[in-house]
């Protein structure tokens, strides 16, 4: 219980995290590039914490399909990788966090656009990942309320 | 131990999405903010100084941006339908 009760206020916490992130003027750049690089992290730990479906997911897609399990792990995928292109793009467009661990890179405003239509595809992909885990957040909610 | 060949297989995975994605941005000439932006924006589309009042004004964005998550959440529901939202055995 103890698991899934940390597990819970880590995914609240990156549910408000990344709220704060898609609003860059909130905590201003330089804020804004180390508590990305921080939220990737968490969400590596998000993933951790979720490795046994994971991992078994795919065999069960294999042996019988529940088109609940095929969206979802559809969007799950999706925002997996939508978080690495952000994680990606965020880190080439670095002012602040790249240039004070030593690493300079060119500055391409291809890499904003990118960075800009991650967050975009994050966001609609996030609801969507809430939405198939809602019963599961109500659940939690209610325990703790109780 | 375990924990960290997950986290090497995670890592392998992000590696494999970025290796996709870098070739395809990094490769092609590089374009620059003022560039993009017609001159009397660049200050501001370019900026990176942290400003404590753009902070403040942003408070009802910040809100906004969970709220349209939470609001994409709902319209899934009912789009994807009840069954879709409830957990199985496999879950």
């Amino acid at each position: 219980m103890m698991r899934v009760r940390a597990s819970f206020v880590l995914d609240a916490s990156l549910f408000f995290v990344f709220s704060g992130l898609s609003v860059v003027p909130l905590t201003g750049l330089m804020i804004h590039e180390w508590i990305g690089l921080a939220f990737a992290w968490a969400a590596l730990i998000h993933l951790l914490l979720s490795w046994n479906w994971i991992i078994s997911t795919p065999r069960n897609l294999l042996k019988s399909a529940s088109t609940r399990n095929v969206v979802n792990y559809g969007i799950n995928f999706s925002l997996f990788a939508a978080m690495i292109i952000l994680t990606l793009s965020g880190v080439m467009i670095s002012r602040h966090a790249l240039p004070t661990m030593g690493a300079h890179i060119e500055e391409n405003v291809r890499w904003v656009r990118l960075h800009s239509a991650a967050t975009n595809y994050a966001i609609g992909l996030t609801g969507f990942h809430v939405a198939m885990n809602w019963d599961w957040i109500y659940a939690m909610l209610r325990v703790r309320k109780a | 131990m375990r924990t960290l060949v997950r986290m090497s297989v995670l890592l392998v995975a992000a590696v494999a999405v970025a290796g996709v994605v870098y070739p395809l941005v990094a490769t092609r000439p590089p374009i620059h903010c003022e560039d993009v932006f017609p001159r009397q924006r660049a200050r501001d589309a370019c900026r990176t100084r942290w400003d404590p009042p753009a902070s403040f004004r942003a408070v009802p964005r910040f809100v906004f941006q969970g709220a349209i998550v939470i609001a994409i959440a709902t319209g899934a529901r009912k789009v994807l339908g009840v069954s879709l939202n409830r957990r199985t055995k496999e879950d």
